[in-house]
Parts: structure tokens; C-alpha cells; sequence
């Protein structure tokens, strides 16, 4: 420790004022202020071991080789704090850089730089820093204010703004509304109402207490929305659950089961599963191969309804083609699996209930209840309870089965949606 | 790492590890490592030369004044391990049977 100004002597306690120099703390000593507030040192101060200072500590930087630093004040380093064990701070730790072997306790954190934190993190209010590496599990009961954060374990913030990117190994928490960039959750994720972001994606679940404004949204096991759901892009290969609405401006991909109590409106739509929703306005198209149940009913400028598949409630579209095609799924999505998919639900009949468009098409072995559209074209064996046309009803030599006599009108009725 | 108190897993340890070994690109020193894990050293050392001879830690010799100190880092087959490692655990979450 060549160049010391001041030394502190093993198990000794020293009052200090301000130190011209450096500081050299041996382990077990104790540091107080002689004006009972703080002590500054203009050069850097160097803790051995366990040591306790029962002020406000200032310095050039802050180095701990072994044991546990305590401060009953605040400690504030121009440059870094690097501490092998552990750091126990009352007060705010300031600095340009932090780096913490094990656990680091502080009242508030400021750093310009980054925060590197081998084990446990907690802070009683704000935390602000660039970057917060934590090898195991952070608590923040305040606001954050960060542009990264990588934390290996759980981690638990009091809202704020995470402007970059949160990747979180085990589960994420934030009790206030946050704003943020991505978040990426490998397994629990927690958000209140009122938070808002770039991109969110989940490998397990994702729970929302009230509304969510989410550019993408990848759902990979469960996410439950309390409120509406608003996004560009929703991608769900597990479940989703949305109490409210659900809106997006881009495409909804549900490859499991979805449901929004409320409305999903939003361009284009592709089901490989289950969608069900009391309405579904669209302005591109819906493609589906599986199952979509609508209360109200689902419009798209046109929808393409796979072999196999089930829509319970009315169609409303430009161009409705229903059973006529083999649905490949692998077109969705690149991220599905990198594989080819052909998805086709053997043995069933594909069936639909009421259907409005301008041309219908239905494919072999179709089920349908009532049609009403400019042009109608049946395919082998299928089956409808009435068909009402202006413009044309075309049939090859297959047979049909149609309920009622079909009927060429002047109009059509009015479309629902 | 988490809060409860059930018994960690070797692959939970391993992970742990790896998680806190992570956190220093740059390699750091068992003893340094032992204090995030919160493991002794002693311990900590076989698991990590177990994890070295996997090829998931790197382990190098510290030059100069440092004789006979390795430091450690995260090989990318290590950062495979840790993204395989958290995905199941939410498929696990997602089944109810998470952390």
C-alpha cells in the first residue's frame, strides 16, 4: 500500500476529516467522521476485509478485497467501487463503476456506468444506472431508470424505464408501470396496468394486471392480459388470455389457443389453433387451420378457412374460400420450428355457419349453413342449408346437398359487422 | 438464488455457477465467484473444474505475480447450457411446476 496518506490500524477506530491522499483500512476497523457527517479522501481508499464506516464516506475510488464494507451514510466514488464480497450502504452508492463479488445492499444506487453483481442485489428505492448485470436475483422496491439489465435469477423492479434491453433467467417482476425496450422472461414475467414497450417475449408465463401497449408481443407458454391488449404483432405458441380487446396493426399468429372476451381487431389473422373472441374485425386477411369461435362473427378483406377446420359464428368477407386447400403453416412464421408444417385435420368435414361475401368458394366436403354472395361456387359433397346469390352459382357434376332451393335475389340482405 | 428454501438440483448449482461466472467476460477468480454463488471455495472448486472439463467454463492461468491462480469464464457452450437451462425451466413455469 506504497503512497498511503493514511493508514487504520487492525480492529482500531479512526476519526478522519478530509485525507489528502489515499486510504488504507485494515480489517476489522472503524472509520467516523470528525464533524459527524463525512469523510472525504482525494485519493482512493482501501478496505482489507470487513470494516464499518459510520458516516458518509467520499472518495477517488473504493476497493474491498475481502468481507463486508458497512456505511451508515452514503458512499460516493468519483471513479469505481469494487468490493470482492459484500457492500452494505444505508444510504446512495454513487459512482462511475460498480463491481460486487457478492451481495451489494444499498438505499439508492447512481451509477454512470455499469453495475456488476455476482450474487444478490437490493436496493430500498431508485436504482439508475447504463447497464446491471446480476448473476443472481435483484430487488429494486423503487423506481429504475436503466438501459440494460441481465440478471440470471429473479429479478423484482418498482416500475420505471428499461430503454434497451431486459433479458431474465428465472422471473420478472415490476410492481409499478414500467416502460421499456425488450424484456425477454425465460420463465415468469409480471407486469402491472399502464406499462408500454417495444417488444416482450416469454418463455413461460406472462401475467398483466391491467392494459398492455407492446409493439410484439411472443408468447411461448401462458400470458393472461387483465386489460386490452394493444401491439403490433402477437405471436402465441401457447396460450393467451385477454379480459379486454385486443388490437394490433400488424398480424395476430396464434399456433395454440387464444381468447379476448372483447374485440380482436387488427390487419391480418392466422389460427393454427383455437381463437376465441366476441368479434373479429380484420383489414387483411384470415387464414385458418384449426378453430375460431366468434360470438358477433369474423370479417377480413378475405379468409381462407383450411381443410378440417371449424369457424362457429357468421364469416363476413371479400372473398371467403372455405376447405378448398391443405393449409401450410410453415409460411407463417420463419421462427415456428425452422421446419416445414403441413397442418390437416384428417376426417373432419370443414364447417362453418353463416357466411357473407362477395365470392364464396366452398371446398370438397364443406359444411356450411347459409350463404349469401354475389358468385358461389360448390365443390364435391358439400353441404348447405340455403344458398342466395346475385351473380353466379356454379356446380360441376359432383353432388351437393343444399336444404333449400338455392335462390338468385336482386340484393342481398345486409352484411352483420 | 431464489428465495425459497428447497434444495437446489446439481444442474440448478451448475447453472448458479455458470449465471454468476457470466456476469465476468473477462474471467474472475474462484474466490471472488464463491461469494456470488454462495458456496464454499472449496466446494465451489470441484464443481467448476467439473464444468471446465465439460467445456462449458474456461479456465486460464493468471500470469505475472498471481502464480498458481486460474480465472474462470463462460465458454459459449457454457451460454448454451444456461439458454437450454432457462428455457426449460419455463416450459416447466408454463406446466405450473416452475421455480
Amino acid at each position: 500500500m506504497s503512497g498511503l496518506q493514511v493508514e487504520v490500524r487492525k480492529g482500531s477506530t479512526a476519526k478522519l476529516g478530509r485525507v489528502e491522499g489515499d486510504l488504507g483500512v485494515a480489517k476489522g476497523a472503524k472509520i467516523v467522521a470528525a464533524d459527524g457527517k463525512a469523510v472525504t479522501v482525494t485519493g482512493a481508499a482501501h478496505f482489507e476485509g470487513d470494516a464499518e464506516v459510520d458516516c458518509s464516506l467520499q472518495c477517488d475510488s473504493i476497493v474491498v478485497d475481502r468481507g463486508v464494507l458497512k456505511v451508515s451514510g452514503d458512499l460516493a466514488a468519483t471513479r469505481g467501487v469494487d468490493v470482492a464480497h459484500t457492500v452494505r450502504v444505508s444510504g446512495a452508492i454513487s459512482a462511475e463503476a460498480i463491481e460486487v463479488g457478492g451481495k451489494m445492499d444499498a438505499g439508492s444506487v447512481s451509477c454512470k456506468g455499469s453495475v456488476r453483481v455476482g450474487g444478490i442485489v437490493e436496493v430500498a428505492k431508485a436504482l439508475e444506472a447504463d447497464s446491471v448485470d446480476v448473476g443472481g436475483k435483484i430487488a429494486v422496491r423503487g423506481a429504475v431508470k436503466l438501459r440494460d439489465l441481465s440478471v440470471g435469477g429473479m429479478a423484482e423492479v418498482g416500475g420505471g424505464s428499461i430503454a434497451g434491453r431486459a433479458t431474465i433467467g428465472g422471473i420478472f417482476e415490476s410492481k409499478a408501470p414500467l416502460e421499456f425496450g425488450e424484456i425477454r422472461v425465460y420463465g415468469k414475467c409480471g407486469l402491472p396496468a399502464g406499462c408500454k414497450g417495444k417488444r416482450i417475449s416469454t418463455g413461460g408465463k406472462l401475467f398483466v394486471g391491467g392494459d398492455l401497449s407492446c409493439e410484439q408481443v411472443e408468447v411461448g407458454g401462458l400470458a393472461e392480459v387483465k386489460g386490452g391488449l394493444s401491439s403490433s404483432k402477437v405471436t402465441v405458441n401457447g396460450k393467451l388470455n385477454v379480459l379486454g380487446s385486443l388490437s394490433f396493426t400488424d398480424a395476430l399468429e396464434i399456433f395454440g389457443m387464444g381468447e379476448v372476451r372483447g374485440e380482436t381487431k387488427g390487419v391480418d389473422l392466422r389460427v393454427g389453433g383455437r381463437l376465441k373472441t366476441n368479434k373479429a374485425v380484420l383489414s387483411g386477411a384470415a387464414e385458418v387451420a384449426g378453430e375460431v369461435e366468434t360470438a358477433v362473427g369474423l370479417k377480413a378483406q378475405s379468409i381462407l378457412v383450411g381443410r378440417g377446420s371449424r369457424c362457429t359464428g357468421p364469416l363476413v368477407g371479400g372473398r371467403v374460400e372455405l376447405g378448398s386447400s391443405e393449409y401450410v403453416a410453415a409460411n407463417w412464421s420463419k421462427s415456428w420450428a425452422g421446419q416445414m408444417a403441413s397442418i390437416r385435420l384428417v376426417g373432419r368435414m370443414t364447417s362453418v355457419e353463416d357466411v357473407y361475401a362477395d365470392e364464396v368458394v366452398l371446398g370438397a366436403n364443406t359444411r356450411c349453413k347459409r350463404v349469401f354472395a354475389r358468385n358461389i361456387q360448390l365443390g364435391a359433397g358439400s353441404i348447405l342449408e340455403q344458398a342466395t346469390y346475385t351473380g353466379e352459382l356454379r356446380q360441376g357434376p359432383h353432388r351437393v346437398f343444399i336444404t333449400k332451393p338455392p335462390e338468385k335475389v336482386e340484393s342481398l340482405p345486409p352484411f352483420p359487422l | 438464488m431464489a428465495g425459497g428454501r428447497t434444495k437446489r438440483s446439481k444442474a440448478d448449482l451448475y447453472a448458479t455457477i455458470l449465471e454468476v461466472i457470466r456476469t465476468y467476460p473477462e474471467g474472475e477468480r474462484i474466490t471472488r465467484i464463491s461469494y456470488g454463488v454462495g458456496v464454499p471455495v472449496d466446494r465451489l472448486k470441484a464443481m467448476v473444474e467439473k464444468l471446465s472439463s465439460a467445456a462449458l467454463v474456461r479456465k486460464i492461468a493468471a500470469d505475472g505475480d498471481e502464480k498458481g491462480a486460474y480465472y474462470y469464464s463462460v465458454t459459449p457452450r457454457g451460454l448454451e447450457f444456461l439458454d437450454t437451462y432457462r428455457k426449460m425451466k419455463g416450459f416447466l413455469e408454463a406446466f405450473g411446476e416452475g421455480s
